[in-house]
């Protein structure tokens, strides 16, 4: 890339700047050692913590029951989650509202039994939107002497040594430049992969978050144990562009198809599969497009209990953009939402790999095969700590590890000849092959077929067309994109083509049945190249044996 | 600000540095849905089919809550990902006032960013 190149030495480095990445930096910071926050935009700004509602459940003491919770995640979860995964979650949900509570975060406690209400879930709920949370975090972040912010930074690859983390290196694009930092440990927080698929809420209003997969193809390079990343889940989602994804919420609203005709009677859960199976089945018969009517839901009705300026704002947003779904119904279509699969991790969001952590969405094994609606806060809080204290304390207790090679530091400069191909070009390739072979219900024979062009697509790769360096090169951060685009696509399709069974998000139509055999994790792991192995683990069972 | 009734929109971009001796970047570009398109949108469209070269911050919310998009369009701030443009519009878009622009409409926007 350039002979200009930073060199940077820290203890801890977060990679990602939403709520799991935030948490982790200032509880790394907390531990007495360095850390630096690399962050693709500027801390929380982009990324999907922003959009978040902020429903955050927990089970309240004195009504709730933890253990009835847990037990009722794993069976949502279709017995895929690790079990000291979700007892960990549960048990510490509370204490970390605390934390985001010191933080300055304002929280929104139930007054009384009445507010918040979820529909049929052993828990209670608290309401703390997104974009307090990355805000709140942000001030506080800023003020840390011993947290180093790195923005506008794309990070490529992690170096490691022996399977132990060494640092990892990138593209500064406010500099123009490439960097290397030599580390002791490193927290991927960066977020999902919605992105893979035209259609997901991951995008809203067309507009992407940047959730294209960036950590799990770092995690897969680093060499890392990823696992069930078949299960991605789909969700009704807005399809006019104009509308923004809050829209989601609310799929209480009778669903009517081009007909007119209700066509599910009884009310569901959004997340369930079969709202999306019904869904896809009257497009697929002609009978689109499919609407949401919540024009006999009074608006006072709707915000019960909700009565929350956030809410609020996006009603208010809605006005100004002539689409109020309480005067227009709302198309709706099926969209990629939340990746349950991701980097395997311990009760302390540690990998396989030594000195790398990973939180939030891109860590699997916490939300099984199907995630609870309101989880994913939670699961960014408590884990985004729990990562960052053990990094923190991981980073005190050992030295900076030596580079294999000297060449590691080093970003390789594009030294093809030809250079022919637009990012663009695979992205549209990754795109279609996504969304007709890989989304909600799969087949071997098109997986397969599916794999073999992505596998080819890879070829394409060193042909790339890469501008001149300079400042802000969003030409650059696309060749980087597609590269991870790419792996994700594929550690998708192989996950999916390896579970030959029908179980929470995935569906396959060769497959129809959930199999007992089958209550085990899809696993990869890869280096530089790409995939490397694929095959099972055990799920980690403790207190709920599968079908209980 | 209506030109004409059209499938098509203009939208200028101030350019940081001066990009090819100007320092205004003017585009034509289609606009169908009568309910118009999202400037982020439009920038988008700019960037993967006519300049590659034009700047912005892409990722964003998407619900005028992150403030990554904030710029300035017909001389106001406002929010890219919000702000529609209709067939037939003028659009003028600067970076944020008041802030350091590291290249066309991308701005330091972190005020309390330790850079």
């Amino acid at each position: 890339m350039t002979d200009d190149h930073e060199i940077i030495k820290t203890d801890v480095v977060v990679i990602g700047s939403g709520g799991a990445g935030c948490m982790a930096a200032l509880s790394a910071s907390e531990q007495d050692v360095d850390v630096t926050l690399v962050t693709m935009g500027t801390i929380g700004r982009g990324g999907l913590t922003a959009t978040g509602m902020g429903v955050y459940l927990l089970p309240l003491p004195p009504n709730n029951d933890p253990d009835k919770f847990c037990k009722f995640i794993v069976r949502q979860g279709r017995y895929l989650n690790d079990q000291d995964l979700v007892e960990t979650l549960v048990y510490n949900s509370l204490p970390a509202v605390r934390k985001l509570e010191s933080y300055g975060v304002p929280i929104d406690w139930p007054q009384s039994d009445q507010d918040f209400p979820i529909d049929g879930i052993p828990c209670g709920s608290i309401l703390v939107p997104g974009v307090s949370i990355v805000n709140h975090l942000r001030r506080n972040i800023v003020s840390r002497a011993n947290i180093d912010i790195m923005p506008d930074c794309v990070v490529i690859d992690i170096m490691t040594n022996d399977n132990a983390i060494v640092g990892c290196k990138g593209y500064d694009m406010r500099q123009g430049r490439a960097f290397a930092i030599l580390c002791k440990s490193i927290v991927l927080a960066t977020g999902g992969l919605g992105e893979l698929w035209t259609k997901t809420s991951n995008a809203p209003m067309g507009i992407s978050t940047g959730s294209y997969g960036w950590g799990y193809s770092l995690a897969l390079g680093a060499g890392a144990e990823i696992i069930d990343m078949e299960q991605v889940q789909f969700v009704p989602i807005p399809i006019d562009p104009q509308i923004s994804r809050f829209v989601r919420y609310l799929p209480n609203g009778p669903f009517t198809n081009r007909f007119g005709i209700h066509f599910m009677g009884r009310k569901l859960d959004a997340y369930s599969k079969e709202i999306v199976l019904a869904l896809k089945q009257e497009y697929e018969e002609g009978r689109g497009p499919v609407q949401i009517s919540v024009k006999n839901i009074s608006e006072a009705n709707f915000f019960r209990g909700r009565n929350h300026p956030s809410f609020r704002r996006k009603l208010n947003m809605f006005e100004q953009l002539g689409v109020n779904p309480w005067q227009t119904p709302v198309h709706v279509g099926i969209g990629a939402h939340h990746c349950q699969g991701g980097i395997s991790i311990d009760r302390n969001g540690a990998t396989s790999v030594q000195g790398l952590y990973a939180a939030g969405e891109v860590a699997g094994g916490v939300m099984g095969a199907r995630r609870v609606g309101g989880m994913a806060f939670t699961d960014i809080i408590v884990f985004g700590e729990r990562a960052g204290i053990s990094a923190g304390m991981h980073a005190r207790q050992n030295k900076h590890l030596n580079c294999a090679s000297i060449d590691d530091l080093y970003v390789a400069s594009a030294d093809s000849k030809i250079m022919d191909v637009q990012p663009r070009e695979i992205i549209g390739l990754i795109h279609s092959e996504m969304d007709a072979n890989c989304s909600i219900v799969r087949s071997r024979q098109e997986l397969m077929e599916s794999r073999h062009r992505l596998n080819h697509a890879k070829n394409l790769l060193p042909r790339l067309i890469i501008p001149r360096q300079q400042r802000y090169c969003m030409a650059l951060c696309d060749a980087i994109k597609v590269k991870a685009m790419l792996d994700c696509a594929l550690m998708v399709v192989n996950s999916a083509i390896l579970r030959e069974e029908s179980r929470g998000c995935h569906i396959r139509r060769d497959f129809p049945e959930e199999k007992p055999v089958w209550v085990k994790h899809t696993r990869i792991r890869g280096s530089k190249t790409g995939i490397t192995e694929l095959g099972s683990k055990p799920v980690k069972i403790k207190w709920l044996e599968p079908g209980e | 600000m209506r030109v004409n009734e059209s499938e098509h929109a203009s939208v200028s971009i101030k350019r940081f540095p001066v990009t090819a001796g100007e320092e205004i970047s003017r585009y034509n570009i289609p606009v169908k849905n009568i309910n118009g398109i999202a400037v982020l949108q439009a920038l988008d469209y700019i960037f993967h089919n006519v300049d590659p070269s034009i700047t912005y911050r892409r990722y964003c919310c998407g619900g005028q809550y992150c403030n990554s998009c904030l710029m300035k369009i017909n001389g106001v701030t406002k929010h890219a990902c919000k702000t529609v443009i209709r067939p037939g519009d003028t659009v003028l878009i600067e970076p944020l006032a008041g802030h350091r622009v590291i290249r066309d409409l991308v701005t330091d926007i972190d005020d309390c960013s330790n850079d």
